[in-house]
């Protein structure tokens, strides 16, 4: 036996008898389980955007199939941000990533020019836009993705505005982040990010909306309290709102022609 | 008559069963206040006239002038403050958490000496006095809790490990309180000195075996615990409510603008300004604003011998080239970010550069001890203090971190230079 | 049956596979911000140990001398890739979190250490069991330094608020360090310390 385990035909064959069980095992594995994983990121990433548009709690537990009817309530836009045409709308407009678009040659567009530091360097030809009305309380959100960089890392985030107005401040969600624990990652903390609710978006045309060092004045339109010990995750924070507002700021003036026209009809 | 004294109780410590293990304690202040107790008999073969008990006692001294600094100028800098702000009075605020004793106790007292002359304290940057004492307010407490927190961890050690305590960690517990803000919360001290000696020093055998200096080690420790404390722009004027840059942490987001925005701010050029960074009229941690108070000190130990001057001289030379370096990279326009553009000899005056070069990365525990490694030991601390303050994003001062990475490199250095000594030795005698 | 428990307990104070053997430190710094990770991991880290301990045990007569370490190796990675799978299919939450830590199970020294040190020469049963009493004295150890660093760094244990912070209006202001990775150096420093003052004969010479 111990002859026969060492030769080189045994060595062999022992390896490959080994290979080819644990593949088996991991395979069978991986095609079972996939199903359910690629519900949860779905699940994962539905959630946030049902977050951003007020339709559900932070804690809420919630159901892939509650998530998608409430999903089905909200209108999503993929918007092409240059022409400001909407090219898809619905399921398929939730199929777009916008960050595996920016780094594919063709589907990015690179970022130049803008008075706002964003801290990257190209972002994808389309974006996606929500629009939602909570059913119970009628209130209409918009809803853009954020993404820009902080201190350390790439920050994601949504940002609410109020329907009506396109300029209000509903809500801030930054759900993917890597700052400084205790400092910059306070972006994340609803403490902190309440603090956005009800303040002004734009100034004109002009995106004002921003965090300064210290304490906002109480009766500021457009300022908001800075997060001590973490100024420069909060320059990445203005740097992107700044960015991602001026971009869209063309498409939310279309949405809320539309929205004057619906009205008076 | 002290001696009689002091003799009485040794007995007593050394007969009762109960205080014995107290005894250390006893010898600790016996040996400050005369000479040892156990000195050697015979013949012995010391050359010099130094021992721990004078080195550390000329490092205190040489500390003094920072020491008195740090009373004077933190007053100043919160009189000053609530002058530009327009307060008359000092604001008195805090939840019982957060209660601003020394504010209240400061203006009791201005109130006590209101009829006394020229005694009278009022809460104007010109009344030198009053600055003091409203330094001292914050000064004395942070110093007292450091001391008496960190005394009582070396008597624990000294009892547990049958040790006599050493004067060591008298350095260590004025150093410490000189490179905090003056705002920091004295519960945050103890931890930090906790910290500082036991997890810096004891761990590793006590003075002369750490490895880290136990002051810095401490202050790394506040830094990365409690960092909105001893970073940042809220706590360096002991005022409530008014928060201010310090002049290095504004080069960090606009460089040489930053410097001459706050110049400006008080009426003054360029070159004044630099002139109060050196004297240490700018906000800060207590004891590191004056340059000219590290000087002097620096003078006094390099005198005395006991301050490496090779240290003091690669450390400076270090950083001015570095920095010198940044500049000539900012200048042609390899870089654009403005913190590269500070001139070298703002560096010098800004931040902890001089104390940390003066007073902590000389200490001959934790510092290279050949005289080619305290050169490369020196160089190599500049290069980073400038490294960390120009290149991290997030980071204004980076002296701590640099001394603290030179700690842990010095044996390296040290290692190597031997090594290449006896290798030298070695061919000379083939 | 006693000699099957005094495999399961050794690992766990006696011959604590991080705090004597120093082994497995890197995860122990990593996913030991919060409780949770920290016992997620630890379950992980018991499952795939014991698992892969017993099938190595069961084939330890036929696997050749020249490529045992890659056999070892393979059956280890097999159990860390479904075990990670599963994590992502039922606790997608935490996995999100653990990112690649789980997947770095793989390179964790207990592992091997088990599986050359003990599967090699004893029966599967043993195996397993010895398996599951080093995932639990690894377990124990990083389930103290999660619960000391989640409450001292947020105030917080298993993400239920115990100490209300600063930040959301309460008193207690968190110790960063803690949050970051050289706090779990000085924390299993002190267990070690700690675990030698009690039983003097894990101090080395």
């Amino acid at each position: 036996m111990s002859k026969m385990k060492d030769s080189v035909f045994g060595t062999f064959l022992v390896a490959f008898v080994v290979c080819a069980v644990c593949s088996i095992f991991v395979a069978s594995a991986a095609v079972i389980l996939r199903p359910i994983q690629a519900k949860n990121a779905e699940l994962f990433k539905n959630k946030n955007i049902l977050i951003a548009c007020g339709m559900i709690d932070k804690n809420d537990k919630i159901t892939a199939e509650k998530c998608e009817e409430l999903l089905n309530s909200v209108r999503i836009l993929k918007v092409d941000l240059s022409t400001q045409k909407i090219v898809a709308e619905g399921a398929e407009a939730l199929q777009y990533d916008e960050r595996t678009a920016a780094k594919t040659p063709g589907e990015s567009v690179a970022i130049t020019g803008s008075k706002f530091n964003v801290g990257l360097a190209s972002r994808g030809r389309y974006g996606l836009l929500f629009v939602a009305e909570n059913p119970e309380t009628k209130e209409k959100r918009v809803v853009l993705p954020l993404v820009g960089r902080g201190l350390w890392s790439v920050m994601s985030a949504f940002i609410a505005l109020d329907g009506s107005d396109m300029n209000t401040v509903k809500s801030l969600l930054f759900y993917d982040q890597g700052e400084t624990a205790g400092l910059g990652g306070e972006v994340e903390n609803p403490n902190w990010t309440a603090r956005w609710v009800g303040k002004k978006a734009f100034d004109g045309n002009q995106p004002a909306i921003r965090v300064i060092k210290g304490a906002a004045p109480m009766d500021s339109e457009f300022e908001v309290d800075g997060i001590s010990g973490a100024t420069l995750t909060c320059n990445g924070v203005n740097g992107t709102v700044g960015y991602w507002l001026a971009l869209y700021k063309p498409v939310l003036d279309i949405l809320a022609e539309e929205e004057k026209m619906g009205g008076n009809e | 008559m002290l001696r009689k004294i002091m003799d009485k109780v040794g007995t007593m410590f050394e007969t009762n069963k109960l205080l014995k293990p107290l005894y250390p304690a006893y010898d600790a202040i016996d040996t400050f206040l005369y000479t040892p107790k156990h000195v050697a008999s015979g013949s012995v073969h010391v050359r010099d006239t130094l021992c721990l008990k004078r080195t550390m006692t000329t490092v205190m001294i040489a500390v003094l002038p920072c020491v008195l600094w740090a009373m004077f100028n933190t007053g100043y800098q919160a009189f000053a403050a609530m002058q530009a702000a327009g307060m008359a009075e000092i604001p008195v605020s805090g939840s019982w958490l957060s209660f601003q004793w020394q504010a209240w106790l400061m203006t009791q007292l201005i109130a006590w000496t209101k009829d006394c002359g020229m005694f009278a304290l009022t809460a104007d940057p010109s009344n030198w006095l009053a600055c003091c004492v409203y330094g001292a307010l914050y000064f004395v407490p942070v110093y007292a809790v450091t001391f008496i927190v960190g005394i009582l961890w070396e008597l624990l050690f000294a009892s547990v490990k049958k040790e006599e305590i050493n004067e060591g960690f008298f350095v260590t517990s004025l150093l410490l309180p000189l490179t905090l803000p003056a705002t920091i919360p004295l519960w945050q001290v103890a931890i930090a000195i906790t910290f500082g000696v036991v997890v810096a020093k004891e761990i590793f055998g006590g003075t002369g075996r750490n490895f880290l200096n136990p002051a810095l080690a401490a202050r790394a420790f506040l830094f990365f615990t409690f960092a909105t404390n001893i970073s940042g722009d809220a706590c360096w004027v002991a005022v409530d409510g008014i928060t201010s840059a310090t002049p290095l942490g504004m080069t960090l987001t606009s460089g040489m603008d930053g410097i001459r925005q706050l110049a400006s701010a008080q009426g003054l050029t360029e070159m004044q300004y630099w002139f109060y960074a050196f004297i240490g009229l700018i906000p800060g941690s207590m004891g590191e604003t004056s340059t000219l108070a590290c000087l002097i000190g620096a003078a006094l130990l390099i005198y005395t011998g006991i301050g490496s001057w090779r240290i003091m001289a690669s450390m400076l030379a270090g950083s001015m080239a570095t920095a010198g370096f940044f500049y000539f990279l900012y200048a042609i326009g390899s870089v654009s970010d403005p913190v590269y553009g500070v001139f070298p000899h703002w560096h010098f005056v800004l931040g902890g550069l001089a104390f940390g070069m003066i007073f902590m990365a000389t200490d001959p525990v934790t510092a290279s001890m050949t005289s080619i490694g305290q050169y490369v030991y020196g160089f190599l601390i500049g290069f980073l203090v400038l490294l960390v303050r120009a290149v991290n994003p997030a980071y204004p001062e980076g002296v701590m971190l640099a001394i603290l990475f030179g700690n842990v490199c010095a044996p390296l250095i040290d290692y190597f230079i031997v090594q290449a000594n006896i290798k030298r030795r070695e061919l000379r005698n083939v | 049956m006693s000699e099957y428990k005094e495999i399961i307990l050794k690992p766990i104070f006696r011959n604590n596979p991080i705090a004597l053997q120093v082994l497995g430190i890197c995860s122990a710094l990593a996913v030991t911000t919060k409780l949770e990770t920290a016992i997620t991991m630890s379950l992980a880290v018991t499952v795939v140990t014991a698992c892969s301990s017993m099938v190595i045990s069961f084939i330890r007569n036929f696997i050749p001398d020249s490529i045992r370490m890659i056999v070892q190796m393979v059956v280890i990675a097999s159990f860390v890739i479904v075990t990670d799978q599963v994590l992502k299919a039922y606790a997608f939450e935490i996995s999100r979190q653990l990112s690649v830590f789980v997947g770095l199970i793989i390179t964790n020294c207990i592992l091997m250490g088990r599986a050359e040190a003990f599967a090699m020469k004893n029966p599967p049963i043993p195996s397993f069991l010895d398996g599951i009493g080093n995932g639990l004295g690894y377990s124990l150890v990083l389930v103290i330094l999660a619960a000391a660093r989640e409450l001292l760094g947020s105030g917080k244990l298993l993400g239920m608020t115990v100490f209300q912070t600063v930040n959301d209006g309460g008193w207690f202001q968190p110790w960063g360090l803690m949050l970051l990775a050289p706090s779990a150096f000085f924390l299993i420093g002190f267990f070690i310390w700690i675990l030698r003052t009690f039983d003097p004969s894990q101090i080395e010479e």
